[in-house]
């Protein structure tokens, strides 16, 4: 077929010669191959990522459990140590089973109860592995196996998800994890940074809301200072003129307190002009840490149980809800409070007093310190 | 975090200059080498080697313009009488609202106020 009057053989007519056919066939399989091992190459690259993201996750869990294991030996007594370990293991591998919603009606009652019981339990098993510890230092113990609780579960998924991938070789989800993995990487160290804390039971980021309480109570001194639900005191403001009630976590224990029922305590004595909660807010990037901004609404993160008691109260007797959000990024939350975080302290307490003094004499108000008060006493 | 002070990642400075100095070493070694013998197979090498000492350049240069202050955990201590603040290292066993110092003016009590990471003056 070829065209013998051609100076120059076209391309199809060089391809039919014996070597370039074959130089040509060698090409073509290369690219073939080449296609699927650059696609084998990725996916292995990506597992070598995920794998080191994995073992740097598994090294946290690893550290904040032997923190928490050698906290509890510390107050641990007579108890054989490996009994303490075991037992140990076996607690942070329990889970909370939320309530189902298939029928939602009554669910944060539900969802109440079983935190309720697990905090108990968790806590008295906390407490009878470590007989010579105090209740506020049960508490921090109860949050340092929280912590490797927490990174135990994150590990955990994230292996499972790194080992299905990989067994069905699944470049997508290899990549999701991988794209994942920095962000979580992050909250990973945030939760980690809280373990000295912890250890040491000194204000985390998370402690801004009641370390605005207790400056407070410290400014203004008080009348009284009750218990009266578990973990959560309530002081009355010793306040010229006004009837100012401060709720916090008792402290200097890692605890948050139960905010609705001490705020339901309140209302039970007097008709509060309004209730402001003082919390640490997440903020963006490009934002600065420490910055004090107002808020309308309940500011209380976690399951949403408290969130909801408190805004049930104040719809039921129309009372005004207002917030003071002190500005800060995860990892601060979590971790040694920064200094920024800190003046942000010192400004929301100026700014709830502006808020206190702008009420008509004689009225009183509520106001919830809301966060972890580990390290900050009543 | 031990002591108060959190790791600061220019700790990895010196291992990047003894590699880069090393791949450098490596990389004119090879290439003399070529200029010597003339063999391509040196030069392909020296490239090579002057290539991921231009990536370990690159990361270093990175490192260095990294800015991280250094944080150590302080405590603010407030005089109860004349409200003089005072900032120090944190000691194990501060505890906030608890009595620790002497205020340095008019002696009376200080008041543990704040423990916080503070950023170090460089």
């Amino acid at each position: 077929m070829c065209l013998k009057s051609y100076a120059v053989k076209p391309g199809w007519c060089v391809g039919m010669n014996g070597d370039t056919t074959t130089n040509m066939l060698l090409w073509i399989i290369a690219l073939f191959t080449l296609s699927f091992l650059m696609q084998e190459l990725q996916i292995y690259r990506i597992i070598t990522e995920v794998e080191n993201y994995l073992g740097i996750i598994r090294a946290a869990r690893e550290r904040a459990l032997l923190a928490a294991k050698e906290q509890v030996r510390k107050y641990s007594r007579s108890l054989d140590p490996e009994y303490v370990s075991r037992k140990i293991d076996k607690l942070i591998e329990a889970r909370i089973i939320a309530p189902t919603s298939l029928d939602p009606f009554g669910i944060v009652k539900k969802l109440k109860h079983v935190l309720s019981v697990s905090e108990k339990t968790l806590e008295s098993e906390v407490a009878s592995l470590a007989p010579a510890a105090s209740p506020h230092e049960v508490q921090n113990l109860v949050v340092l196996l929280d912590i490797a609780r927490s990174l135990n579960g994150v590990y955990k998924l994230l292996n499972h998800y790194y080992l299905v991938a990989r067994r069905f070789k699944s470049l997508w989800l290899l990549m999701q994890l991988s794209a994942a993995m920095p962000f979580i990487i992050e909250e990973v160290r945030a939760v980690e940074g809280a373990v000295e804390a912890f250890k040491k039971s000194i204000p985390i980021g998370d402690s801004a809301g009641p370390l605005v309480a207790a400056l407070l109570m410290r400014k203004y001194g008080v009348q009284y200072v009750v218990e009266p639900v578990k973990d959560t005191i309530v002081a009355k403001l010793a306040h010229s003129n006004k009837d100012i009630y401060v709720i916090k976590g008792r402290g200097p224990g890692g605890n948050t307190g139960h905010y609705d029922d001490a705020v339901a305590w309140v209302l039970q004595r007097a008709k509060p002009a309004v209730i402001i909660t003082v919390d640490a807010a997440l903020r963006y990037e490009g934002e600065a840490s420490g910055e004090v901004v107002h808020g309308f609404g309940v500011a209380i993160g976690g399951t949403g149980v408290e969130k909801y008691g408190i805004e049930e109260i104040a719809v039921k007797h129309s009372i005004p809800l207002y917030a003071v959000l002190i500005k800060m990024a995860e990892v601060e939350a979590l971790s040694v409070m920064t200094e920024e975080v800190y003046r942000g302290v010192r400004e929301g307490v100026a700014v709830v007093e502006e808020l206190l003094e702008s009420l008509p004499d004689g009225s009183s108000a509520v106001v919830v310190g809301v966060g972890n008060t580990v390290g900050i006493p009543p | 975090m031990s002591a108060g002070r959190t790791p600061h990642p220019k700790r990895w400075v010196p291992t990047y200059i003894v590699l880069l100095a090393s791949l450098l070493i490596l990389s004119a070694a090879l290439a003399l080498q070529y200029l010597r013998t003339g063999s391509d197979s040196y030069l392909v090498s020296a490239a090579f080697v002057a290539i991921i000492a231009v990536y370990t350049g690159w990361s270093f240069a990175r490192l260095i313009s990294l800015k991280v202050a250094p944080k150590s955990l302080v405590t603010l201590l407030k005089c109860t009488s004349c409200g003089h603040e005072v900032v120090r290292g944190y000691r194990e066993g501060d505890t906030l609202f608890t009595e620790l110092d002497q205020c340095p003016k008019c002696g009376s009590r200080m008041v543990a106020e704040g423990i916080f990471l503070k950023e170090e003056k460089r």
